[in-house]
C-alpha cells in the first residue's frame, strides 16, 4: 500500500460541473403544447413519462378512490381486447405500460423497444380512450383495493403513513389514502370512472417527457396523432385548495406492541419557487438528507448506535410543502432519539452549518448530479419533474451554479425560518417505555 | 423515503443476462476483473464481490458476513471510521454494500476520473481494516436495530425466515443472512477478524466495472493497488448437503400486524450450478406459470376460479446445491388458505401432466431474451448481473451465452423437468394468518 498517499492528491477539489448538462430538446407537438426529449441512440429503447394534473386529490367526496381505481383498470381490457389479451400482447412484445396516481398527478410510464413504439402508442391510446371497465374486472380490482386499505390499519409502516397523513393534512383532500376510503369504493360506478377520464385527462393539464432512441419528428408525430383528442372544449378545472394548517408542537403516540418503534416528524417546508429553495435543499442534505454524514446519521447511528436508519427530506405537494423525517428504534430509546433529532434541528437553526459541512455537501451534490442520468427511465422522470416544477430546459446547465452559490448565511436564514420548535410534530407507532406528555391517538 | 445503508439482500432479481461484451483479466494474485464498457455518462459503477456470504459462516456465528460488511466502513490503518464514505461522498460518489448467502459486495457509482481513487480505497480495506472494540459494540447495536426493522417488525419477513429454516434441513442456506438475534448478540471481535482474514483476499474477489472506461485502464490501476496484495489460501467452497427429504413441512405464522393472509409454497429445486439445463428450464417455466399478470397461476386462481387477488411464482437460479421454487397466493376475502392449498394441490397435479404449447413457449422465451436489451439501460444492472453470477459459480461464457441457452429450451425439456418440481416431500407450505381482534 505504498502508493496510498495518492489519495491526498485526489482530494483536491475537482469540479466537473460542465459535464452535467443534458442536451434537452423542447418540441412543439400541438398548439402550445411541448414535450421534452433527450435523444440517445445507444440502445434501441424508448422511455416516455406522462403526467396529467389529475391525482387522488380531486376525488369527489363520497367517491374517494376514483382516480386510483381508474389507474388500476385502464389495462384491464380496452377496445376489443379482454384484460387477458391486453396484458399478454404487452408482455409478449416486452412493452411496459404502467398507470399510477399520486395525490396531485395521474402518471403514465411507457418503456418499450423502439421497434414496438407504434404498437405501444396504439395500446396506450386504447387504454386511455376505450377502457372497457368490465364489471368482473372492476369488482376484482375493488376488492383488492379494499384489502389494501384494511392493511393500513394493521401493518406498522402503513399505519404510520396513514396517521402521519391524517395529522398533517387534517381537513384537506390530501388526508385521504390515494387508494381512497373503503366505504366509498363500492359506490364508484362506471359512469364515475368515465366522467373522471372525460373531465380530467386533458391536454391542457398534460406534461410529457421522453428519453431514448426516438427522433424529434417521430415523437411529434405520435403525440399529435394520439393526444390531439385530449384537447377538450368543456373546461372543468378541479382545483385542490391550498392547505394552510399550522403544525402544532405535539407528540402523538399510537400504541402498538412492536419490537421497535417507528418515529416520524414533520415541520414547515419550502416551495420550489422560493428564493431560498436551494439553501433549504443543501441544509436538508447536511441535516438528514442522504449520505452517511448527515448530522442525524452521525449523531444517532454512528456515535450512539441507536438506529439503523434515520433521515429527513423536503417534500412538496402542489398545495403544501413540509420538512419531514423519521427513524426506527428500540422502544427503550424513543425518548433519546427524539431528543437528539430536536437538538440537531435546533443547533442548525441557531448556528447554521460549518464551512466544511457546506463545502462537502456542495461537492457531493454538484459532482454526483450527472450520476442521475444513467438510464432512459431516470432521464425521462427527471425531465418530467423539472417541467412540472415550471422550469426551463436550460435548468440542467444552471442547476449546479444554484447549488454552488448557496452561502453559510443563506443556510442560517432558511434554517431560522423553517426549523421551528413550535411548529413540528412527532408521531410514534410502538410502545416506547420512557415518554411523557403524549397525545394518544 | 427511507434509505438504507449497508444492507442484506435476499437476491437481485435476475431477469436478464446480456448481450453485454465483457472484457476480462485475472491478475497474478488471482484477482478477477470484468469490465463492461458503457459510455452513456462519464461515470463508472465500480464494484468488488467477495466470494463469501452467510452460507460460509461458522456454526453458531450467523450474521458475521453481514456484520463484517458494516465494519468495512469503520476505518483502516490509514482511514478514520467513516472516512471511506466521506471521501466517496465529497468526490460526488454514491455507494452501498450488500450481503447475500453467497457473496458480499461493495459498490460505488462515481465520475470516471475518480476510478483510481476508489480502487485505491477498496484495495486498502481488502486487508487493512482496523477493528476497534468500541466501534464494534456500537455497530452491533446498529445491526440489531436493522434486524428489528427488516425482520422482527415485518410479519412476511418473519414468515420467510421460518420457511427458509424449514426448507433446508442441513444446508447452511437455512440461516437468515442477517443472522439470528441471539447469535448476533454473541458475536465478538475475534470471530469477525478471523472471518475477514480468511476470506478477504485478491484470489477470492472479483472486480466488476460497468461504465466509461476500458479494460487496459482498469488493469493498470488494479495492478498498482491490488497487485501488491498477496493471495491467501482459500479452500474450495463446500457446504453440508441436504439429506433426502421424506415429508412435507408446514409453517403457520399468526400476526396482529397484518390484515392480509398469505399462502406460500416453496419447493426445493436445483440451482444453475447443480443442474444447468434443468435450471434454465425452470427459469422459462416460472415465467409461464408465475408471471403476476399473465401467468397460468394468475389465470387459474384470480381469473377462472376467482379464489385469489394475486398469484405468482418465482425461481431464483443462483447458488450452490438447491434453491427454492416459490409460489405466492393472496386469497380473496372470505376464501381460506386451506381452500387455496387444496385447489393448488389439484392444479399442480394437472400441470405435471400438461402438454405445453410450442408457440407460447417461443413467445415467453422472446420476452425473457428481450430483457437483455433493457438490462443495459443502466450502469447498475450489468454490474449486478456479472458480479452476482460470477460469484455463484457461473463462467463468463455461461453468462454471455445465457440468451442462446434460454432459446434452446424445448417442449421436451419442460415435459422432463416440470414434473420434478412439485415433489411434496421436498416442500414447505407457509401460512401467514392475521389475528382477528
Amino acid at each position: 500500500m505504498k502508493n496510498f498517499f495518492f489519495i491526498l492528491l485526489f482530494l483536491i477539489f475537482n469540479n466537473f460541473n460542465n459535464l452535467n448538462a443534458l442536451d434537452v430538446k423542447e418540441i412543439n407537438y400541438y398548439k402550445d403544447k411541448n414535450v421534452w426529449l433527450v435523444n440517445d441512440n445507444s440502445l434501441p429503447i424508448v422511455a416516455i413519462k406522462f403526467a396529467f394534473k389529475a391525482g387522488s386529490g380531486i376525488d369527489l367526496k363520497g367517491k374517494k378512490g376514483t382516480a386510483n381505481l381508474i389507474s388500476s383498470l385502464l389495462d384491464e381490457g380496452a377496445g376489443d381486447y379482454s384484460a387477458r389479451e391486453f396484458k399478454k400482447i404487452l408482455a409478449d412484445n416486452s412493452i411496459t405500460l404502467n398507470f399510477s396516481v399520486s395525490h396531485d398527478n395521474f402518471y403514465i410510464d411507457l418503456y418499450t423497444l423502439k421497434k414496438n413504439l407504434g404498437l405501444s402508442f396504439q395500446f396506450l391510446d386504447l387504454a386511455l380512450t376505450k377502457p372497457t371497465f368490465k364489471l368482473e374486472e372492476v369488482n376484482r380490482i375493488k376488492s383488492n383495493v379494499k384489502l389494501a386499505l384494511e392493511q393500513s390499519y394493521k401493518d406498522p409502516d402503513e399505519i404510520s403513513a396513514r396517521l402521519f397523513r391524517e395529522i398533517l393534512f387534517e381537513g384537506h383532500p390530501y388526508e385521504y389514502d390515494i387508494l381512497g376510503v373503503s366505504e366509498d369504493i363500492d359506490k364508484i360506478n362506471k359512469e364515475d370512472l368515465e366522467n373522471f377520464l372525460e373531465n380530467n385527462l386533458r391536454i391542457d393539464n398534460l406534461y410529457i417527457a421522453a428519453s431514448g432512441d426516438i427522433s424529434e419528428s417521430e415523437l411529434k408525430k405520435y403525440l399529435k396523432k394520439y393526444f390531439k383528442k385530449f384537447d377538450k372544449k368543456k373546461k372543468i378545472i378541479s382545483n385542490i385548495p391550498e392547505h394552510k394548517k399550522k403544525i402544532e408542537p405535539k407528540i402523538f403516540l399510537h400504541k402498538k406492541y412492536l419490537r421497535q418503534s417507528n418515529i416520524l416528524f414533520a415541520g414547515k417546508g419550502i416551495s420550489r419557487d422560493d428564493p431560498y429553495f436551494y439553501p433549504a435543499y443543501v441544509m436538508n442534505y447536511i441535516l438528514g438528507g442522504g449520505g452517511f454524514f448527515s448530522k442525524l446519521t452521525t449523531e444517532i447511528r454512528e456515535k450512539k448506535g441507536l438506529v439503523y436508519s434515520v433521515y429527513s427530506y423536503l417534500y412538496r405537494y402542489d398545495k403544501y410543502n413540509f420538512f419531514s423525517g423519521g427513524a426506527e428504534t428500540s422502544n427503550k430509546n424513543v425518548d433519546k432519539v427524539i431528543k437528539i433529532i430536536k437538538e440537531e434541528l435546533m443547533k442548525v437553526k441557531k448556528k447554521g452549518v460549518t464551512e466544511e459541512e457546506l463545502k462537502n455537501a456542495k461537492n457531493y451534490l454538484i459532482n454526483s448530479y450527472v450520476l442521475r442520468f444513467d438510464s432512459n427511465r431516470k432521464v425521462a422522470s427527471i425531465l418530467l419533474n423539472t417541467q412540472m416544477d415550471g422550469l426551463n430546459t436550460d435548468f440542467f446547465e444552471k442547476r449546479n451554479d444554484y447549488i454552488n452559490s448557496v452561502s453559510l448565511e443563506d443556510i442560517k436564514k432558511i434554517a431560522n425560518r423553517i426549523l421551528d420548535e413550535n411548529q413540528i410534530f412527532f408521531l410514534i407507532i410502538g410502545n416506547p417505555s420512557d415518554l411523557k406528555n403524549i397525545n394518544k391517538i | 423515503m427511507k434509505f438504507f445503508l449497508f444492507f442484506i439482500i435476499i437476491f437481485f432479481s435476475k431477469f436478464a443476462f446480456a448481450e453485454f461484451k465483457p472484457q476480462h483479466h485475472i491478475l497474478e494474485n488471482g484477482l478477477e476483473i470484468v469490465v463492461l464498457e458503457n459510455n452513456r455518462i462519464p461515470a463508472v459503477a465500480h464494484s468488488i464481490w467477495y466470494k463469501v456470504g452467510s452460507a460460509d459462516e461458522p456454526n453458531g456465528k450467523s450474521g458475521i458476513a453481514h456484520f463484517l460488511e458494516h465494519l468495512m466502513f469503520k476505518g483502516t490503518d490509514k482511514l478514520k471510521p467513516g472516512e471511506f464514505s466521506q471521501i466517496v461522498s465529497i468526490n460526488g460518489g454514491k455507494e452501498n454494500a450488500f450481503t447475500s448467502k453467497n457473496y458480499t459486495g461493495y459498490f460505488q457509482l462515481i465520475h470516471k476520473s475518480k476510478l483510481e481513487l476508489i480502487m485505491s480505497l477498496e484495495a486498502d480495506r481488502m486487508k487493512n481494516i482496523k477493528l476497534i472494540e468500541k466501534e464494534f459494540e456500537n455497530e452491533k447495536k446498529v445491526v440489531l436495530e436493522e434486524r428489528y426493522s427488516r425482520v422482527d417488525n415485518n410479519p412476511s419477513a418473519l414468515l420467510s425466515e421460518q420457511i427458509n429454516a424449514a426448507l433446508y434441513m442441513n444446508h447452511p442456506y437455512k440461516k437468515p443472512i442477517i443472522g439470528w438475534e441471539h447469535e448476533i448478540k454473541n458475536l465478538n471481535l475475534g470471530d469477525v477478524t478471523k472471518f475477514y482474514k480468511k476470506y478477504y483476499a485478491p484470489n477470492n474477489a472479483i472486480i466488476v466495472i460497468c461504465g466509461d472506461v476500458n479494460l487496459d485502464e482498469v488493469v493498470k490501476i488494479a495492478k498498482k493497488y491490488f497487485g501488491v496484495i498477496k493471495p491467501s489460501k482459500i479452500d474450495k467452497r463446500s457446504w453440508t448437503l441436504e439429506p433426502t427429504q421424506h415429508a412435507p413441512r408446514k409453517i403457520t405464522l399468526t400476526s396482529k400486524d397484518t390484515a392480509i393472509p398469505v399462502f406460500k409454497r416453496h419447493y426445493l429445486v436445483p440451482t444453475y450450478t447443480k443442474s444447468k439445463k434443468e435450471s434454465l428450464t425452470l427459469e422459462v417455466f416460472s415465467e409461464i406459470l408465475g408471471n403476476p399478470s399473465t401467468g397460468m397461476l394468475f389465470e387459474e386462481f384470480v381469473k377462472n376460479k376467482k379464489l385469489a387477488t394475486s398469484a405468482s411464482a418465482y425461481y431464483y437460479p443462483d447458488g450452490f446445491g438447491d434453491t427454492s421454487f416459490t409460489i405466492s397466493i393472496i386469497p380473496k376475502k372470505n376464501i381460506s388458505l386451506e381452500e387455496i392449498e387444496s385447489h393448488l394441490n389439484k392444479y399442480l397435479n394437472k400441470i405435471k401432466k400438461k402438454t405445453f404449447n410450442k408457440n407460447e413457449l417461443q413467445k415467453v422465451k422472446k420476452r425473457i431474451v428481450n430483457n437483455t436489451i433493457f438490462a443495459q439501460d443502466s450502469l447498475y444492472m450489468g454490474m449486478r448481473i456479472f458480479g452476482s453470477s460470477l460469484s455463484t459459480g457461473y463462467s463468463l461464457k455461461e453468462i454471455t451465452n445465457w440468451p442462446k441457452d434460454i432459446d434452446l429450451i424445448s417442449i421436451a425439456d419442460l415435459q422432463t423437468f416440470v414434473p420434478n418440481i412439485f415433489n411434496k416431500n421436498k416442500s414447505v407450505t407457509g401460512y401467514l394468518l392475521p389475528i382477528e381482534k
